[in-house]
């Protein structure tokens, strides 16, 4: 069978799993955003906790996905089989971009404009949602936008503890030994991963400082 | 004894020191004070203390010894914020936010006061004009449209906005073009003039202080040298003073 046969004969299932994948991908971000954007935040104002964080971020992002799924199996809660396991392994992939980048985007905050923040009597919590986080914004949203990459494709594997997405077909595809199939769920990945880098890369043009 | 500020003293430092963790002093025994309207000089090379002193006073930093009075209230009694509200900065390098337009930013802290919006808007507008620009051109502009004169005469805009009794410039015309330099000089003192703030001018350009100052104060290493009037400050002996006058250089008239 060729690709355009599959993917017409196909097409409504391909068109659910590529929602299934948006579904795991758009909660693992929003996770990670809810749990990153804090934390890179404390971690400006704590020399000890930065490295501790960094450091088991990075780690983290050294294990090879397949492994991270297949770790988080047994674990109560979080893991079995099914979207809650691969939603925790997304998310914790895509935690060190954004962790890294609120880290870097507050650090590098003209330390002029701080100091004259903190004179002009602003308190610590003004000056971080009205001076700190607008500034550093587009360098957070870079880091988002790095994250959303790669956990796109990292989610094509979630599919081996059965969790859905475009990786269905991939594994299906593999199986049969059939290059259409592999594509009919390769391809929508990519371009939902350039979609979603151009729509972010055009967000964060928008709010870089003038 | 008496514990309480001096008689019309808007700022009273009493032997204030501050030294760093590492143990090292960068102020030590610092006494002065600033009356109602006057603007005292503090002058000293980089390095001797100047930007802590008013870092000291406006509370960004805490004294490791002796005693800040402003308007006539011990410091520590002070909420800081409200401290900082009180007395308007001005840094060399402006410290705008990059962020803002000329109108949000001047506006900052009648807006952290809470003023009405349409009080806001007026007050903007007399600031601006105040300073030279004119607001319907300039209120909406960013930073980036600015020049190092413009956004200098914006940063002294956004210190006056909330009308503070107390002015603290850090070198604010430090970085401008000798042109730019004298013309904001010029309009400087007719400001004060008009104003009444008690100020405190830190410069390293001895032009400067003697063209603007009540009393020019010296610091060294952390250390007042002297309290002087601008005709004072030309004839004492004193060696780091002279070595401040010689800097004038042997043809240069007397502002």
């Amino acid at each position: 069978m060729s690709l355009w046969q599959f993917i017409l004969q196909y097409r409504a299932e391909i068109l659910e799993r590529t929602f299934e994948h948006l579904w795991l991908v758009g909660t693992a971000i929003a996770m990670a955003v809810m749990v990153g954007l804090p934390l890179g935040i404390a971690l400006v104002r704590r020399r000890t906790l930065r490295r501790w964080a960094l450091g088991v971020a990075n780690v983290v992002q050294t294990v090879p996905s397949l492994a991270l799924f297949g770790f988080l199996i047994p674990v109560p809660l979080l893991g079995g089989i099914g979207a809650t396991t691969a939603i925790v392994a997304l998310t914790l992939y895509a935690l060190l971009p954004i962790l890294r980048n609120t880290y870097a985007g507050l650090a590098g905050v003209d330390p002029a404009v701080l100091e004259a923040a903190r004179a002009m009597g602003m308190t610590p919590h003004q000056m971080l949602w009205q001076v700190e986080l607008p500034l550093s914004m587009s360098v957070i949203l870079a880091g988002v936008r790095v994250a959303a990459v790669i956990t796109i494709g990292v989610a094509t594997i979630a599919a081996a503890i059965g969790a859905g997405g475009l990786g269905v077909f991939i594994f299906r595809g593999v199986a049969m030994v059939s290059n259409a199939v592999i594509l009919a769920g390769a391809i929508p990945a990519a371009l939902l991963a350039v979609s979603v880098d151009l729509l972010l890369g055009w967000v964060e043009r928008r709010l870089a400082p003038q | 004894m008496d514990t309480s500020a001096a008689d019309g003293a808007v700022i009273e430092l009493r032997d204030v020191a501050y030294r760093l963790e590492t143990g090292r002093k960068l102020i030590a025994e610092l006494s002065f004070t600033i009356a109602h309207g006057e603007t005292l000089i503090l002058l000293g090379r980089s390095g001797s203390g100047k930007t802590t002193t008013l870092r000291l006073i406006n509370r960004m930093l805490e004294p490791s010894a002796g005693e800040i009075f402003i308007q006539g209230r011990r410091q520590t009694e002070w909420d800081p914020i409200r401290l900082r509200r009180s007395i308007g900065y001005v840094m060399q390098d402006a410290g705008l936010f990059p962020h803002w337009t000329v109108e949000q930013n001047v506006a900052l802290v009648p807006r952290l006061e809470g003023w009405p919006e349409e009080r806001v808007r007026i007050r903007v507008q007399e600031m601006l004009a105040l300073v030279g620009l004119d607001a319907s051109e300039f209120a909406g502009r960013h930073l980036r449209e600015l020049s190092g004169g413009q956004r200098q005469r914006i940063g002294v805009a956004r210190a006056l906005a909330a009308d503070p009794p107390i002015l603290l410039m850090d070198e604010p015309f430090g970085s401008l073009d000798p042109v730019t330099r004298a013309e904001l000089q010029r309009e400087f003192q007719t400001l004060v003039a008009r104003l009444g703030k008690s100020i405190l001018f830190v410069t390293h350009d001895v032009r400067e202080a003697l063209l603007l100052g009540t009393r020019i104060g010296l610091l060294a290493s952390g250390r007042l040298v002297g309290i002087y009037s601008s005709q004072e400050f030309l004839r004492v002996s004193e060696p780091e003073v002279r070595a401040f006058a010689a800097s004038l250089g042997p043809d240069t008239p007397i502002p």
